[in-house]
């Protein structure tokens, strides 16, 4: 049994695509429509096998689980960075929304922002000794 | 960085910009309740929500009036003003932008399916593997 497949909910599947490889950097890897909807996923260029799926919220379940760890500022999901300082920089240069900024959080450096879908996305770098 | 407490006042923003008991309020006066200047507020929300407060507006209109068509029997004309469109022309034309038919035809098509207003992960997956051959042989030949 491998993880293969991860999936998180946007609130908009084309401002997602936009987010996702225009400022994330992610490549896109399938986008096949169904009706109005897409299957849409997302690979890193850094390598690995994962691939990222994000659906619409269109479930009133989905929206409100989604819109819930929002306005609790809970993250729903983490992405690995090699150099937080970098990335905070470019991402702030983009426009980013930072909740978080770079924090010492023991063995990570961690900062949580928005990615403009109805998500706070962690991200962290490993620290090292 | 957006501090916690402005996080919640965009939010709280966001929920006026979408509750159809309030369509009245202006972004002015819904940036006001959030306790900052208009064009602060703009660029807040555009930056976290990642489109401007109008937009938004539109948007979740636009998506309410998707499921009064697929749910309820409600006249077009009465959708559109529920919502609150004021021009029945705007609002089939902004509909059919989004989702790719007028709205007469897309209650045609999706009536008795509310379910697929809502597909699952898997359900998407599916449906896009009986939709694109191509998508099916490729993941057969990566077996």
């Amino acid at each position: 049994m491998r993880i293969r497949l991860n999936s998180i909910f946007v609130d908009d599947q084309q401002k997602a695509l936009d987010f996702y490889t225009s400022i994330l950097g992610f490549e896109k890897r399938e986008d096949i429509p169904v009706g109005e909807f897409r299957w849409l996923t997302f690979a890193s260029p850094e390598g690995g096998d994962a691939e990222l799926s994000l659906e619409p919220n269109v479930n009133p379940a989905a929206k409100a689980y989604q819109e819930a760890l929002f306005e609790q500022g809970i993250p729903i999901t983490a992405f690995e960075v090699d150099d937080m300082d970098l990335e905070f920089q470019r991402l702030s240069a983009l426009g980013v929304a930072f909740t978080t900024n770079p924090t010492d959080a023991g063995p990570v450096i961690m900062a949580v922002f928005a990615d403009t879908c109805g998500n706070l996305i962690q991200i962290y770098q490993t620290s090292h000794e | 960085m957006l501090t916690y407490d402005r996080l919640i006042r965009l939010c709280d923003a966001r929920d006026k910009l979408r509750d159809l008991q309030q369509v009245e309020l202006s972004v002015a006066e819904i940036a006001t309740a959030a306790a900052m200047s208009r064009f602060h507020f703009i660029r807040q929300f555009r930056a976290l929500f990642g489109e401007t407060p109008q937009q938004y507006r539109t948007r979740s209109r636009l998506e309410m009036a998707k499921h009064m068509l697929v749910n309820g029997e409600d006249s077009i004309t009465d959708i559109c003003m529920a919502v609150g469109f004021s021009s029945l022309g705007s609002f089939s034309t902004l509909f059919a932008r989004r989702f790719g038919q007028a709205p007469s035809k897309y209650r045609q098509r999706l009536a008795g399916s509310a379910e697929q207003l809502a597909p699952d992960c898997m359900g998407l997956l599916r449906a896009a593997w009986e939709r694109d051959s191509q998508f099916s042989r490729s993941q057969d030949a990566s077996d």
